[in-house]
């Protein structure tokens, strides 16, 4: 891998009162790279991806995103990324349609190019059955397809996804999966926060464990596995939070 | 059914619901906080009000010749007989020649015939010379009521008398009442004294007819009857169509997760906020606007139907336009209430109580015989109740509608730079919790006062500045020490040190030569001069004048002319200076000159509270923010406020000076004395602009 890194974390921290949420992570995303951040539950992965994200800022450290400070030049630095969360629900009372350009205008995505990237999505996505459908009327699994579309709309260099296929069936976790991987291969930098031990052996190139807002671990899945002594990623994600 | 199970979900229900506070304030604590306040409230307002009217001698013009002992009984029952007031003198000479007939008695309503009969009485005594000419009077206040003494006529020993008053007025009304009172009392001592004196004849037995005439157009009726309820039900209904609005796009958002999405695009806060404002003030106003249009056409066609009610289109136009500002506060408000709540529920159970506490107030409308004064222009929302009755009933003044917008308009941008400060507060629109330390940025280190922040620190002083001139019955010396120092100066230290500011370089506190000072003293003794032509624009009304010559005399109390000098010149040059060219202009340094200036010049003039001042007040504020901006320093300007304040009080307090203004009816100064004072003025703005090296905006406390 030797992609310049496009998403570039050092020294996090985040103070929730006395809660000390996220203690000084550091780690970069590169082109063309899906990493995984892995953890237990309330170990500071979504923190960690709000801070990315440019939602919260942090106490101490910095985060740049293609280049851009996101403190300094959270604007620019926004532009370049497409953020995603399982929870995430859609405006109901819109279309998903409506809800791509809405975003392609927040985006400042130029009016021509809202129209031919909304229907391009609309059928890569396969999204054309619900497409202009009230998103109140759409399942969970078309509701996450309309927001992967609204998260890929603007075309970003960088994609952070929390838990995006959290609640979804078989079906759709693997559509989305997949579509993961495909922005990957067209050269995006890519970071996915998961539970799911099968889905990060599937998509992950490199692994992030953090546990108590701490970074325990951080390499290559082989690498992780060989130093950790365990025989799959699952024992030594275990093996790396203690258990 | 199986009541265990019945009970055991009725129970968890109860349970998880009795764990919810805010559930809890809104079931018990707002009840039984808000029905007390208004209703002890509302009750003892209203009982206020009508001891006020009962204590208060009503002011009676007295057209006519009065008969003796009339007078007497009149003054007895607390009247202040004004002989001939508001009377023209051609109709004073055609009342004493008879020349108008008594009123026709107005017959009992008792079949449509004589119903249609007596509307048509009173539509033509509308009409009447007599009765239009009392109308102004009585509308501008300067007199209650009037009583018509008719020529008497040997032949029958009747006084015929008329009364004209004004329905719509409730101390009218009720003075008429109190002069039919009167009047009954005087005949019956009048028929008591003529039948012991002497033989009786045909007519004496009456003693006095009198016919009572409502000076209130129809259109004045008719709005006085709308004016009532019709306030608060738009206000209430505006409000709550920005209410759900407010609720799902703050409360709502978050609950869905789309807030974070919205805050992971490349948008400003700012952006968000205004967005979001837009959106609920836009459905406010449609909302605003649809009622408004429903009841024009309701009462349009009842009107056309059985009469009474008409308002013109104007009329109800204007009452939409001052829907305006009240719309914007609620909508900030709104909007800014909602972020804390962290559902859609959540959020209903939080501005709910803020919609009652707004809106409720304003059915102050309801409430009879409440007037508009100064308190109530000021009190958010109250205000545009009683200037949309004020509106309806065709009696709101300039005055009125200046300090209702003025205020409305500070509510609405304290509200909204409370919105956009929540807006900024990431830890809240994430579904978390802030400290009141953190919202409001106390303890935070800050370099300067951005343009926003001295916006709003103008409009949370103008708010206690207005609340605060408006204490009652306070000695005047004590009043101007306390908005000054009280009102001004303290919050503006306050202000400095709760923000942590640097206070030498925000209040511009450098020493800044002779030069700008001189210039200062030659632009305080000549600026009045040439802000005082700037009334003729808009000259001012009588009563205006009477009360600045009363401040600026101290009440005429007996007190050295250095005290008020002090109280009345040197204090508003250091306390209103450090404000306006200290603390807000130093917002407004890196904005372009003039456009820095204006703003100083204008939030000046609007701090002063009155149209008619506006435009001289504005003119003398940026005289005052010239010098400060061309000396990087506040002294300047203190002294030219002090001085300016100074003259005028001089020219009040120095007898000839003053006898010969009065002497020549002077309501202006000379345009002369105008452009004297113009020279003096360029002199002291060229002394001002200083030398081209001194023209460096940027601060130096060295």
């Amino acid at each position: 891998m030797n992609a310049a890194p496009l998403l570039v974390c050092e020294g996090l921290k985040k103070y929730f009162g006395p809660v000390r949420a996220v203690d000084g992570i550091s780690f970069e995303v590169r082109a063309g790279e899906i990493v995984g951040l892995l953890g237990p539950n309330g170990a500071g992965k979504t923190t960690v991806l709000r801070m990315l994200s440019g939602i919260l800022t942090p106490d101490e450290g910095r985060v740049w995103a293609a280049g851009f400070d996101m403190q300094a030049e959270s604007l620019e630095a926004k532009r370049n990324i497409g953020f995603l969360s399982g929870d995430t629900q859609l405006y109901q009372r819109l279309t998903p349609r409506e809800v791509l350009h809405y975003f392609g205008e927040l985006f400042e995505v130029p009016a021509s190019e809202r129209r031919r990237r909304a229907n391009e999505l609309i059928a890569e996505l396969e999204m054309r059955d619900f497409a202009d459908r009230r998103c109140e009327t759409l399942s969970s699994g078309q509701k996450q397809r309309a927001n992967i579309a609204r998260a890929f709309f603007h075309d970003p260099r960088i994609l952070i996804l929390d838990e995006p296929t959290t609640s979804l069936d078989i079906i759709s976790g693997r559509f989305i999966v997949d579509s993961i991987r495909e922005q990957r291969d067209r050269g995006k930098a890519i970071l996915v926060s998961t539970h799911i031990m099968g889905e990060a052996e599937y998509l992950c190139d490199r692994i992030v464990m953090i546990h108590l807002g701490h970074k325990t671990e951080e390499g290559a899945q082989s690498e992780i596995i060989t130093r950790s002594g365990a025989s799959n990623l699952t024992d030594a994600f275990l093996r790396a939070i203690g258990e | 059914m199986r009541l265990s199970i019945v009970r055991s979900i009725y129970l968890k229900e109860l349970r998880e619901t009795l764990r919810d506070r805010r559930t809890i304030g809104f079931m018990l604590v707002l009840p039984l906080v808000l029905y007390p306040m208004m209703i002890i409230g509302m009750t003892r307002f209203q009982e206020s009000i009508e001891e006020e009217i009962r204590m208060r001698t009503a002011r009676l013009a007295l057209w006519g010749e009065a008969p003796p002992g009339l007078l007497d009984e009149l003054r007895a029952r607390k009247f202040e007989v004004l002989p001939g007031k508001a009377l023209t003198d051609d109709l004073r000479s055609r009342l004493a020649k008879a020349e108008f007939p008594p009123f026709e008695r107005i017959p009992e309503a008792d079949s449509p015939k004589t119903q249609k009969r007596a509307d048509e009485m009173r539509e033509a005594a509308s009409d009447h010379p007599l009765v239009v000419t009392a109308r102004p009077a009585i509308l501008d206040r300067s007199i209650d009521l009037v009583l018509v003494v008719y020529p008497q006529k040997a032949r029958d020993g009747v006084i015929h008398t008329a009364i004209l008053y004004d329905t719509v007025r409730q101390d009218s009304r009720r003075a008429r009442g109190r002069l039919d009172t009167a009047l009954e009392g005087f005949s019956r001592k009048l028929l008591a004294m003529r039948e012991t004196e002497r033989g009786l004849t045909e007519g004496f037995t009456t003693g006095i007819e009198t016919r009572a005439r409502d000076v209130a157009p129809k259109a004045r009726r008719s709005g006085f009857g709308l004016g009532t309820a019709l306030p608060f039900i738009l206000l209430a209904i505006s409000a709550s169509a920005g209410f759900y609005r407010a609720v799902d796009t703050t409360a709502g958002e978050k609950e869905r997760n789309t807030m974070q999405t919205l805050l992971c695009a490349p948008v400003r806060p700012i952006e968000i906020v205004a967005g979001k404002f837009a959106a609920i003030s836009t459905i406010t106003l449609i909302a605003a606007g649809a009622n408004i249009v429903s009841l024009g056409l309701t009462f349009g066609n009842v009107s056309r139907q059985i009469g009474g009610m008409s308002l013109s289109p104007s009329q109800y136009a204007l009452v939409f336009a001052v829907l305006v500002p009240v719309t914007l506060l609620t909508s900030a408000l709104f909007l800014a209430v909602g972020v804390f709540a962290k559902d859609f529920r959540d959020g209903q159970n939080l501005l709910t109580p803020v919609m009652l506490v707004t809106m409720m107030p304003a059915a102050i409308t309801m409430i009879p015989g409440v007037e508009s004064n100064l308190y109530i222009m000021m009190a958010p929302c109250v205000n545009v109740a009683m200037l949309i009755k004020a509106l309806l009933v065709g009696e709101a003044k300039p005055d009125q509608i200046f300090i209702t917008l003025v205020s409305s308009a500070a509510y609405a941008v304290l509200a909204l730079t409370f919105a956009a400060r929540v807006f900024e507060r990431e830890s809240l629109l994430t579904g978390g919790k802030d400290t009141f330390r953190g919202l409001f940025g106390f303890g935070e280190k800050r370099r300067e006062v951005t343009p926003s922040l001295a916006f709003a620190c103008f409009c949370a002083v103008l708010v206690l500045i207005f609340y605060g001139s408006v204490l009652p019955r306070m000695d005047l010396r004590f009043f101007l020490l306390f908005v000054e120092y009280g009102l001004i100066l303290l919050p503006t230290v306050a202000i400095v040190l709760a923000l942590r500011l640097p206070p030498a370089e925000t209040l511009s506190l450098r020493w800044p030569g002779w030069r700008p000072m001189f210039a200062g003293l030659f632009i305080g003794a000549s600026g009045w001069a040439v802000a005082h032509a700037l009334l003729r624009l808009l000259p001012p009304p009588e009563s205006l004048a009477r009360a600045l010559q009363k401040v600026m005399l101290l009440d005429r109390i007996d007190i050295p002319f250095a005290y008020v000098l002090f109280l009345g010149a040197i204090s508003p040059g250091l306390c209103e200076e450090l404000f306006f060219r200290g603390l807000i202009q130093s917002g407004f340094r890196k904005l372009p000159m003039w456009t820095a200036i204006l703003a100083s010049g204008l939030l000046f003039g609007v701090a002063h509270g009155s149209i008619y001042r506006m435009l001289p007040v504005t003119l003398l504020g940026m005289l005052f923010a010239y010098l400060a901006w061309r000396s990087r320093s506040v002294f300047p300007g203190m002294l030219a406020h002090a001085v300016n304040n100074g003259v005028g009080i001089s020219i009040v307090a120095f007898a000839p000076l003053r006898d010969y203004v009065v002497s020549q009816k002077m309501q202006f100064i000379p345009l002369s004395w105008s452009a004297a004072g113009a020279v003096v003025l360029v002199i002291g703005l060229m002394l001002a602009r200083g030398r081209r090296r001194d023209q460096n905006t940027s601060f130096n406390p060295n």
